[in-house]
């Protein structure tokens, strides 16, 4: 799951891991226009952030749940 | 050295390409999964790096436009449903073909413009800089993603997408901007404009940086932008097919294009036997895409001709390997004159070294069955005899540094074409014959 040669402590990175779980299950639930925006917004940039890390994770997302994230 | 994302452009290469079979393992399963075009071209099974070379097939435009045919607008190679595209973007199909059409998702157009932005911070560009983008803001690629970087660098960007040259100089010397977007044949003609004003940019303006991508130019014509504006000129290049910038050129070494390996796989393949060329040698850019998810792209032959080094060469502390020169021509810019090969780089290279020079055109006609090369040049307001002159010297250059005598003449002042885009100077108008 870590990687030894990112700058980011191993709490940081867990921390960016439970965000992105977290903004994934929102991107799933929320019915909200403007919170959807935003939280998709933020799956994003996060998603780019763990993979600069070179931080393994669903950086794909399954197909059933592409229509609403 | 600072870099913008020190891990993935500092890791130790071993590391790298570990990270980078993953990442292309993951992008094989997604395309595999969902994409019809590519579930019928990826081979079962890869198990690393070299499998992957040696058992997936070369993907050609052709390949794309027929995808593109069985199911416009986007065609069957989408990994996913093109209603999540979040913006739709195409090339300008000025080769005769139809237009590649692609589509970026929300995530994917995060990553195109983080391909800028490392481009960009390598180049010395930090928050609180100005910047501006010159170019048509249209269906293109083109510098949507530059614009993007700058806003999110922290820089205040100015669209000068529907300005003309004249109040785009004026905006440089009045906003005192940094950083500067533009095609090389585009920065030719600011500077054209801003003598016609009677500005001296150097002097005048501000720009310290300026970001010219999206066609090969020569190291003249190079030096004449960094002289005129007073600033460093770095090479850039991305395509539409990829989606974001794949080469960066580095501070630390002049023409080094970083090739950003994060986010590629490229492979350098001999144009004719397509097997791999060592460091040092010219053959075409293969290129796999290795972050989008909506329109993936796996060995793409780019027609791009490039000579990759190590980075070790570099010295700037990347571990990402660079092209000397960026793209050096396309496979297809290449023409054969009465047995000598001529480039379109070439010619501006004699060309762009007489400075009575604003604009120029070229093309190969066919006089009395003998292949010619006709130049026409703008020198603004030249006549006579030293118009006579120029021509005559221009001549005698072409001669001398190509190996042919060209014929020049004088076009009237402002005739010729003026490009924001991709210039297209050299025009093949022989009669091609059963032999020829």
């Amino acid at each position: 799951m870590t990687n030894a040669s990112s700058p980011l402590t191993a709490e940081q990175e867990l921390h960016l891991i439970e965000s992105y779980r977290t903004l994934t299950h929102l991107a799933d639930t929320v019915q909200v226009p403007a919170v959807l925006a935003s939280v998709r917004t933020c799956l994003a940039e996060l998603r780019l952030a763990l993979d600069g890390q070179a931080i393994d994770f669903d950086y794909y997302r399954e197909p059933t749940r592409v229509l609403v994230a | 050295m600072d870099y913008w994302n020190s891990t993935a452009e500092t890791m130790p290469r071993e590391r790298l390409e570990s990270w980078r079979w993953r990442r292309l393992s993951r992008a094989l399963d997604h395309a595999r999964r969902s994409s019809p075009f590519w579930n019928a071209r990826i081979p079962e099974g890869i198990t690393s790096l070299a499998d992957y070379t040696a058992r997936m097939p070369l993907l050609y435009k052709a390949d794309l436009l027929a995808a593109e045919e069985q199911a416009p607008p986007y065609g069957t190679w989408p990994s996913l449903d093109p209603s999540l595209g979040v913006r739709h973007h195409q090339t300008s199909g000025t080769s005769g073909n139809p237009p590649v059409r692609t589509f970026d998702t929300e995530r994917d157009w995060v990553w195109c413009v983080d391909t800028f932005c490392t481009a960009l911070y390598a180049n010395g560009v930090r928050p609180h800089h100005k910047g501006m983008v010159c170019f048509g803001y249209g269906l293109l690629a083109g510098f949507w993603g530059m614009h993007y970087a700058l806003e999110r660098m922290g820089c205040t960007v100015f669209p000068s997408g529907g300005l003309d040259s004249r109040t785009r100089v004026r905006l440089l010397v009045e906003q005192r901007i940094e950083v500067l977007g533009l095609t090389p044949s585009y920065a030719m003609r600011l500077i054209e404009t801003a003598r016609e004003m009677g500005v001296d940019l150097a002097r005048e303006a501000n720009v310290r940086i300026i970001l010219a991508g999206a066609e090969p130019r020569s190291d003249f014509t190079t030096r004449t932008i960094e002289e005129a504006f007073g600033a460093r000129v770095f090479n850039a290049a991305g395509t539409t097919e990829f989606g974001g910038v794949f080469m960066f050129e580095c501070p630390s070494r002049r023409n080094a294009c970083h090739i950003n390996e994060q986010s590629c796989y490229d492979e350098v393949l001999h144009p004719d036997t397509k097997q791999p060329v060592g460091y040092g040698e010219e053959g075409v850019r293969v290129t796999t895409g290795l972050s989008r998810e909506g329109v993936q792209l796996f060995r793409h032959w780019t027609e791009d001709i490039v000579v990759r080094r190590p980075h070790t060469e570099c010295g700037c502390g990347r571990t990402w390997d660079f092209y000397d020169g960026g793209i050096l021509r396309r496979v297809d810019d290449m023409r054969k004159i009465r047995g000598v090969s001529v480039t379109p780089v070439m010619i501006e290279d004699v060309v762009r070294s007489f400075d009575e020079v604003n604009e120029f055109q070229s093309s190969i006609r066919t006089v009395r069955g003998l292949d010619t090369v006709h130049v026409r040049v703008d020198a603004g307001e030249l006549a006579g005899p030293a118009a006579d002159a120029l021509c005559g010297r221009i001549a005698e250059e072409f001669k001398r540094e190509i190996g042919i005598r060209p014929v020049v003449e004088l076009a009237p002042a402002g005739s010729l074409p003026r490009s924001q885009w991709k210039a297209a100077r050299l025009h093949d108008e022989r009669v091609l014959t059963p032999h020829g």
